[in-house]
């Protein structure tokens, strides 16, 4: 008789608890519809990366020796290879002013300390459409407004070496995007801030390059299936 | 008939007080939480008077390839002291309804200074292009200061319409707190009136327990907290910190209440089996 009495006893709380969680469930589905989509933004990383220090969490910068003196066979026909963001994966040279310096794939003040910057939303160097780089202009790009029309840019990168031609000189504020759209023009756009001795400035300075040896180290697909 | 009418009472009675247990719980964390002094303790806790003053400093690092401003500049401008006022006189305005002061002459004479003597170093003309520069420079590090010491992000939820939803929220919680803690009192005599009190009142303790610490425990088990997406440091460690801190809250004010709950319902059947056995 104890044990018939102690049974519901022991089971009234868990029934409590399940009727007022089963009740509490019910009347909060309406107002989680509601947030949800701003729980889901705001708590969306899986990777659950955790900032370790200040600067962009999970930016992996890869540094990569490119060979700028590759001597083997090229061929005017290949596919860009489009990097990982952060790395390294190209050097830009134009003799006419002394630029030399490393291209990262990405974008920010990270980057934007170690060498030149191809945005994302462009293309990589020697692809379909327009390569937009920008570099600081009291380091990389200290020269860039002296380049000339006519003047050689080249890019190396691991897949191919690149040469364009200064086709236009160009000035804009920092608000128009117009040059730095990837467009359907094979073209190289480069820019800078303008030079101030003090202060930040809202002008950008560059060059539009006009694309004039594609050289890709490694055969295209096409050939190799047609030889084989 | 009478028994079992007597139980449904006691169930319904059991469960209202679960709701309203939860429901005080809630408005006096809510009150508690939503103050001027706990939002500082979090930012003292999680190191945020450090990071911000840090990620300005970054920030004006990282500024100097467009400004040419160097970085000490702006050190002798703000210090780690400066940030710290700054952050709190941003909540305390924000929670007193009034437009922050907080003092920025130091880097307009800093910066002022700065400029003229490049000015005279450099041989350059103080013409209109100068002054423009001049106040360009100053109004940027004073945004950018006054930007990193929001680091509640609170002028965004004010313009979002955000924190005026919250505020009412905790205006209500607040209102009807008391209203909450009088409703509890009022079924635990309802309970007792009922008899085996002892027993019924555990059990809502109980189930409010159970309530409470599962979801918090599920929350912090998985990790969810971590999974906030907004990457930057400053911001990250204090909105994680706090929603970390707040969960640990809930999850020990309802182990407590689970445990409390259980010894209440074991010593009640403790004493009922004692009664029987001495009948």
């Amino acid at each position: 008789m104890a044990k018939n009495k102690l049974l519901p006893q022991l089971i009234m709380p868990f029934l409590i608890t399940a009727l007022c969680g089963g009740t509490l469930f019910l009347l909060s589905i309406r107002p989680y519809e509601k947030v949800r989509t701003y729980l889901k933004v705001g708590f969306m990383d899986n990777n659950s990366v955790v900032p370790q220090s200040e600067g962009i969490a999970g930016l992996n910068i890869v540094q990569t020796d490119i060979d700028t003196e590759y001597s083997g066979k090229t061929y005017s026909k290949g596919e860009a290879v489009y990097p990982e963001y952060g790395t390294q994966y190209a050097v830009i040279e134009c003799e006419a002013v002394d630029i030399y310096a490393p291209v990262y794939w990405g974008n920010g003040a990270e980057l934007l300390e170690l060498g030149g910057c191809n945005t994302p939303s462009s293309a990589p160097a020697g692809g379909e459409g327009n390569t937009v780089i920008s570099a600081h202009v009291n380091t990389f790009f200290a020269d860039l407004n002296k380049v000339k029309k006519g003047d050689e840019v080249k890019i190396y990168t691991d897949y191919g070496r690149f040469t364009y031609k200064v086709t236009e000189l160009i000035e804009f504020e920092s608000t128009d995007k117009t040059y730095l759209r990837k467009g359907d023009k094979d073209i190289l756009t480069l820019y800078t801030c303008e030079d101030n001795l003090l202060a930040s400035s809202t002008k950008r300075i560059g060059c539009i390059c006009e694309l004039k040896k594609r050289e890709f180290y490694n055969e295209p697909k096409e050939e190799k299936a047609d030889e084989e | 008939m009478k028994n079992k009418l007597t139980l449904v009472l006691r169930i319904i009675v059991c469960m209202l007080m679960v709701f309203s247990i939860i429901g005080t719980c809630g408005v006096i964390i809510a009150d508690r939480v939503y103050t001027s002094e706990y939002l500082r303790s979090q930012v003292g806790r999680t190191d945020t008077y450090e990071n911000a003053y840090n990620s300005l400093m970054k920030c004006f690092s990282d500024n100097y390839s467009i400004s040419n401003i160097p970085i000490e500049v702006y050190e002798s401008s703000f210090t780690s002291d400066w940030m710290k006022s700054a952050v709190d006189e941003k909540i305390n305005s924000f929670f007193e309804k009034r437009e922050a002061e907080i003092d920025c002459s130091e880097t307009e004479k800093n910066i002022t200074e700065y400029f003229e003597s490049y000015a005279h170093e450099a041989h350059v003309i103080k013409d209109e292009t100068y002054e423009k520069k001049l106040d360009e420079a100053i109004t940027y590090a004073q945004k950018t200061a006054l930007e990193q010491a929001d680091v509640y992000s609170l002028a965004v939820m004010e313009r979002a319409g955000i924190s005026a939803k919250v505020s009412a929220c905790a205006a209500l919680a607040r209102k009807y707190m008391w209203v909450c803690i009088a409703t509890v009192a009022v079924l635990v005599v309802l309970l007792i009136l009922l008899k085996r009190s002892l027993y019924w009142i555990g059990t809502a303790l109980f189930a409010s327990g159970m309530i409470m610490a599962i979801p918090t425990v599920i929350v912090k088990a998985e990790g969810l907290i971590n999974k906030f997406s907004l990457k930057d440091y400053t911001t990250y460690t204090l909105v994680t910190g706090t929603m970390d801190s707040l969960a640990t809250v809930v999850m020990m004010t309802g182990i407590i209440m689970l445990a409390v709950g259980v010894v209440m319902i074991a010593t009640h059947l403790i004493i009922q089996n004692k009664s029987k056995s001495a009948a």
